[in-house]
C-alpha cells in the first residue's frame, strides 16, 4: 500500500470548529481562568485574611492562571494522549505530523519542522513588544524628571520589557533554530519526544500571554528579578510575573530535556561525539543548563507563590525566613541564565564562519571545551550578584575569581572564531555580517563584565547603567545579533525562500551602529551615577539620555526595516531560494526544500570529518543508507 | 490511517513495521527512554534542590530565633510510614521489572499494580498529615521549608504513580504494545520510581531525623 492510495478523510465542519485546535484552546483557557477565579474566591485558605484586609486575592488569581494554562492544553489536544495511554491503548503517534496546510502552525503539531516555525513567529511577537516597551522606556528617560509614566508604571514598563526579553528569549535560538535543524544536522528523523517540544512552544505563549496581562492587576514593581521583599509586598501584577516566569522555567526545563535525548540518542550512524556540528555543541552545552537550573527557577516561584497565598514565610526575615534566601536561589538559575542565552550565539557563530571563510572551523575541540567549560562554570560564579548585598567578606573573593575564571573559556570561542576566519576568503553576505557584528558587541560586553565582577569596581557601577549597558550588550549584541544572524541563514531552508540581501545589509548596518550608539553611552552615563529603574536623573545628564533614546528610535527602525523585509519576502515576493544558497556542507542543507516530513528517506551515514571548506569540493560527509541496515 | 512504524521502501512502498511510532524504532524508542528517564532525575534534583538550600540556609541563619520555635517537629509516625510505603513501591517495581525480563507477565503487573497502590498510598498519607500537624504555615522558617517541601515531594509521586499507571495500562491491556515496549517502558518508570524513593529518604533525614 501506498501514501497516495490511503484514503484521505475530511472531518466535519462542526469537528473542526470544536475539535483540538487553537480556538478551542482559547475558548477552555478563558472557561478554566472563569473557573479558576470563581473556585479562589470559594476556597478558606490562611489567605483569606489577607484578602480581606487589602482587597486582593493572590489565590483566585493564581488559580484562574493555573485552570486557564490547563484548559488551553486541554483545547490544543495535549491531554488526549496520555489519557488514551492510561486506559490501555498503545503507544502510537497520530497524524498530528502527517497533516498539512496552515492549520498545523495553529494547533498541537509534533513535526520538529512545525513547531520551529511555531516558535519562530511567537517569539518573535512577543520580541516585537518587548521592543516596543524599549521604546516607551527611553520616550520616558527623553526628561529628567517624570514626563508620561508616574514612576510606579514606569517601574511596570521596565519589568515587563525585562521579563518579556529574559523569559521569552532564553528560547530564542534553541526554540525556532535547534528545534528546526539539530534533527536535520544529526541524521534523525524527528526529536526523542515530539509532544513535549510541541508543550514546550504552547507553554511559551500562555506564559507570555499571562505576563502581559499583568498590566490589568497593577503591574509589579521589582523588574525582571523580582526581588523579595518588594515581591512579597507587591499588588496581584506580580502573580502573573510568578506564574509567567515559572512556566518558562518548565518550559525550559523540557526543551533541553527533549534536545539532549535527541542529540544523546537518535545521532545518525558515523555522528560521533567528535564529529557533532558545533551548533550542536552548543545545543547540548545550553540544555544541559536548561535541565539542571531552570528547575530552581520553578521551585523558587513557588515558594514565592506560597507566601503570598498559604503565607508561609521563606522570604520574610521577621518570621524566621530570609530575602536573601530568595535572591541566592533567583541567581543560582540566573547566572547560568545569561548562558543560556549566550552559549547558542556563540555556537550559531562558530557554525556560520567556516561557510563564509570558506574554512574549516579553527580548533573545534577548543571550541566545544570553551562552550563546556562555561556551562560548568557558570554554577559556581551566581554569589558575585550579590557583592553589594552584604554578603559575608570572606566569599568575595572566590566568587570574584570564579568569575574572572568564566572568561578562559569564553575566550576559546573568540580564538576559535578568530582563528576560523583568519586568512579565509570571507564572504560578506548578510549572515556573516550578524556574526562579525556579535565579535565586537560580544567583546566590549565580555571586556566590561570584568569590571562587574571584581569586587572594588562593583561597588561603584552596582545597580547603575553601566551595568545594564553590560548585560544589554552581552545578550542583545550576543543574542539577538546571533538570532538574525540564524534567521537569514536559515530561512532560505525554513521557508523555502531567501530575504532580500540588500535590505538585510540595510538592516544590519542601522542596526549594528545604533545599538552602539545606544548603549555604549550608557556605560557613561552608569559611571556618571545614573541608577537602573529609577524615572528621574540629574538634569545635567539629559543630553546623554536624549542621545541614547533617538539612537534607540534608529533602533526601533531598524527592526521596521527587518519586519518589512520579512513580510515583502515570505509573503510577496517570495523568490525561491537556492537549495543550498550559502554551499554548506551541512547535513541539514542536503535534504531537499520543503524538508519532508520525516526528513530522510534514508538515514545517512556520516563517512568524514565536518566542515571540509577550502578543499577542492565541498562535498558532504555523509553517505545515504538504506533504512534498517 | 496507518498508525505506527512505516518506513519508504526504495521502491516507494510503505510498508508497517512496528506500532509504536512513526518512523523510530524500538531500539531508538528504548534508549529515549532510558536517557529520559536519567535526565528527568537529574531535573527532579534540582528542582528539589532549593529545598534543601532553604532548610540549610534559612536553619543556619535562625532569624529572630524562628527557624524553629519551640523546636516544633513533624509526627515521625507519619513521615517513616510515607518513606516505608515509597520503598516498598520501588522494590516492587524492581520484582515487576524481573518478571517481565523472565516473561512472566501476569507476575509482572500484578507486583506493578501493587507498586502502584503503595505509591498511592504515600501521596494519602502525606495529605493525612498536613491534617495532623501541629504547626501552621506561618509558624517560622522550618514549618515553610516543611510544608513546600513535602507538598512539592507529594505532587512528584502522584505524578510517577500516573506514568506508572500508564504502564501497568499498557501490559495489563489486550492490545499491549510488544513485550520489549513494555519492558523498556516499565524500566524507565522502575528507575525513576527508585530515584524518588531516594529523594524520600533525603527528604525524611531532613525534615525528621535532622
Amino acid at each position: 500500500m501506498t501514501i497516495a492510495a490511503m484514503p484521505r478523510r475530511t472531518s466535519p465542519l462542526l469537528r473542526r470548529l470544536v475539535g483540538f485546535n487553537l480556538i478551542t484552546a482559547v475558548v477552555l483557557g478563558a472557561i478554566g481562568y472563569y473557573l479558576g477565579w470563581w473556585l479562589g474566591h470559594q476556597v478558606s485558605v490562611a489567605a483569606t485574611d489577607h484578602y480581606a484586609d487589602t482587597n486582593q486575592n493572590d489565590v483566585a488569581l493564581f488559580l484562574a492562571y493555573g485552570l486557564a494554562v490547563v484548559g488551553f492544553l486541554t483545547g490544543l489536544g495535549f491531554l488526549n494522549y496520555p489519557v488514551s495511554r492510561m486506559l490501555g491503548r498503545p503507544a502510537s503517534v497520530a497524524a498530528k505530523d502527517e497533516a498539512d496546510g496552515w492549520k498545523r502552525y495553529v494547533s498541537l503539531c509534533t513535526d520538529h519542522k512545525v513547531v520551529g516555525l511555531q516558535y519562530l513567529i511567537g517569539i518573535g511577537f512577543f520580541l516585537l513588544v518587548g521592543g516596543v516597551n524599549a521604546m516607551l522606556i527611553r520616550v520616558e528617560l527623553l526628561r529628567p524628571t517624570p514626563n508620561i509614566w508616574p514612576a510606579g508604571q514606569y517601574l511596570t514598563l521596565v519589568g515587563l520589557h525585562g521579563s518579556m526579553m529574559m523569559g521569552m528569549m532564553t528560547s530564542g535560538i534553541l526554540g525556532p533554530f535547534a528545534n528546526y535543524v539539530v534533527p536535520l544536522m544529526i541524521g534523525a528523523r524527528r526529536m526523542a519526544f515530539p509532544r513535549i517540544e510541541a508543550l514546550t512552544f504552547w507553554l511559551l505563549m500562555a506564559a507570555g500571554v499571562i505576563l502581559t496581562s499583568a498590566v490589568f492587576y497593577g503591574g509589579f514593581p521589582t523588574g525582571w528579578t523580582g526581588y523579595e521583599p518588594l515581591a512579597d509586598q507587591a499588588n496581584m501584577g506580580m502573580d502573573s510575573y510568578i506564574v509567567f516566569f515559572a512556566l518558562v522555567g518548565l518550559s525550559m526545563t523540557l526543551l533541553g530535556f527533549n534536545m539532549l535525548a535527541t542529540v544523546f540518542s537518535m545521532r545518525a550512524p558515523g555522528m560521533g561525539w567528535g564529529r557533532l556540528p558545533i551548533f550542536v555543541w552548543s545545543v547540548v552545552a545550553t540544555s544541559a543548563l536548561n535541565v539542571l537550573a531552570a528547575p530552581v527557577l520553578v521551585t523558587t516561584l513557588t515558594m514565592v507563590a506560597l507566601d503570598r497565598t498559604l503565607q508561609t514565610t521563606f522570604f520574610l526575615s521577621s518570621s524566621g525566613g530570609s530575602p536573601f534566601l530568595y535572591e541566592n536561589l533567583f541567581w543560582v538559575f540566573g547566572h547560568p541564565e545569561v548562558y543560556i542565552l549566550a552559549i547558542p550565539g556563540f555556537g550559531i557563530v562558530l557554525e556560520l564562519l567556516p561557510v563564509f571563510a570558506r574554512k574549516p572551523l579553527w580548533g573545534y575541540r577548543l571550541a566545544v571545551s570553551g562552550m563546556v567549560g562555561v556551562a560548568l562554570l557558570s554554577f559556581f560564579v551566581w554569589q558575585h550578584h550579590l557583592f553589594m548585598s552584604g554578603l559575608n567578606a570572606n566569599l568575595r573573593p572566590f566568587y570574584m575569581l570564579s568569575t574572572e575564571l568564566i572568561s578562559l573559556p569564553t575566550g576559546f570561542t573568540f580564538l576559535c572564531a578568530m582563528g576560523t576566519v583568519w586568512r579565509g576568503r570571507i564572504r560578506y553576505d548578510v549572515p556573516m555580517l550578524f556574526c562579525l557584528g556579535w565579535v565586537f558587541n560580544f567583546f566590549i560586553g565580555g571586556l566590561s563584565g570584568v569590571f562587574l565582577s571584581d569586587v572594588p569596581s562593583d561597588t561603584t557601577t552596582h545597580g547603575s547603567f553601566f551595568t545594564m549597558a553590560h548585560f544589554h550588550y552581552t545578550i542583545m549584541g550576543g543574542l539577538i545579533f546571533t538570532f538574525f544572524a540564524a534567521i537569514y541563514y536559515w530561512l532560505p531552508k525554513m521557508a523555502g525562500v531567501q530575504l532580500n540581501q540588500r535590505l538585510g545589509k540595510v538592516h544590519f548596518w542601522l542596526m549594528f551602529v545604533s545599538f552602539n550608539s545606544t548603549f555604549a553611552p550608557l556605560f557613561v552615563i552608569g559611571a556618571l551615577g545614573q541608577p537602573r529603574r529609577v524615572v528621574s536623573y540629574p538634569k545635567d545628564l539629559q543630553f546623554l539620555n536624549q542621545w541614547v533614546s533617538v539612537s534607540a528610535f534608529v533602533l526601533g527602525i531598524s527592526m521596521v526595516v527587518f519586519l518589512a523585509n520579512f513580510v515583502w519576502s515570505l509573503v510577496f515576493a517570495r523568490i525561491p531560494a537556492d537549495p543550498n544558497p550559502w554551499h554548506s556542507s551541512s547535513l541539514e542543507w542536503q535534504v531537499p526544500t520543503p524538508v519532508p516530513v520525516h526528513n530522510f528517506d534514508r538515514i545517512p551515514v556520516i563517512t568524514a570529518e565536518l566542515y571540509p571548506y577550502g578543499a577542492e569540493t565541498t562535498a558532504p560527509a555523509a553517505e545515504p543508507l538504506t533504512v534498517g541496515s | 490511517m496507518i498508525e505506527g512504524e512505516f518506513e519508504l521502501a526504495p521502491t516507494g512502498e510503505v510498508s508497517l513495521v512496528v506500532p509504536i511510532a512513526a518512523h523510530v524504532s524500538i531500539g531508538v524508542h528504548e534508549r529515549n527512554l532510558w536517557v529520559g528517564a536519567r535526565m528527568l532525575a537529574a531535573a527532579t534534583a534540582f528542582l528539589f534542590l532549593p529545598f534543601i538550600f532553604g532548610y540549610l540556609y534559612l536553619g543556619s541563619l535562625n532569624t529572630s530565633g524562628m527557624w524553629r520555635p519551640h523546636h516544633m517537629t513533624a509526627p515521625i509516625g507519619w513521615g517513616l510510614a510515607i518513606v516505608a510505603s515509597l520503598l516498598a513501591s520501588a522494590g516492587l517495581l524492581a520484582v515487576a521489572r524481573q518478571a517481565l525480563a523472565h516473561q512472566r507477565v501476569r507476575g509482572a503487573w500484578q507486583a506493578s499494580l501493587a507498586s502502584l497502590v503503595l505509591g498511592l498510598a504515600a501521596v494519602v498519607l502525606q495529605g493525612a498529615e498536613f491534617e495532623e500537624l501541629p504547626f501552621e504555615p506561618t509558624d517560622g522558617g522550618y514549618a515553610s521549608v516543611f510544608i513546600g517541601w513535602t507538598g512539592a515531594f507529594a505532587l512528584l509521586v502522584l505524578a510517577t504513580m500516573v506514568w506508572l499507571e500508564i504502564v501497568v495500562a499498557g501490559i495489563v491491556s489486550r492490545r499491549a504494545t510488544p513485550a520489549l515496549i513494555n519492558a523498556s517502558e516499565l524500566d524507565a518508570v522502575g528507575f525513576f520510581t527508585a530515584f524518588v524513593a531516594g529523594l524520600g529518604v533525603v527528604t525524611f533525614t531532613f525534615l525528621y531525623l535532622l
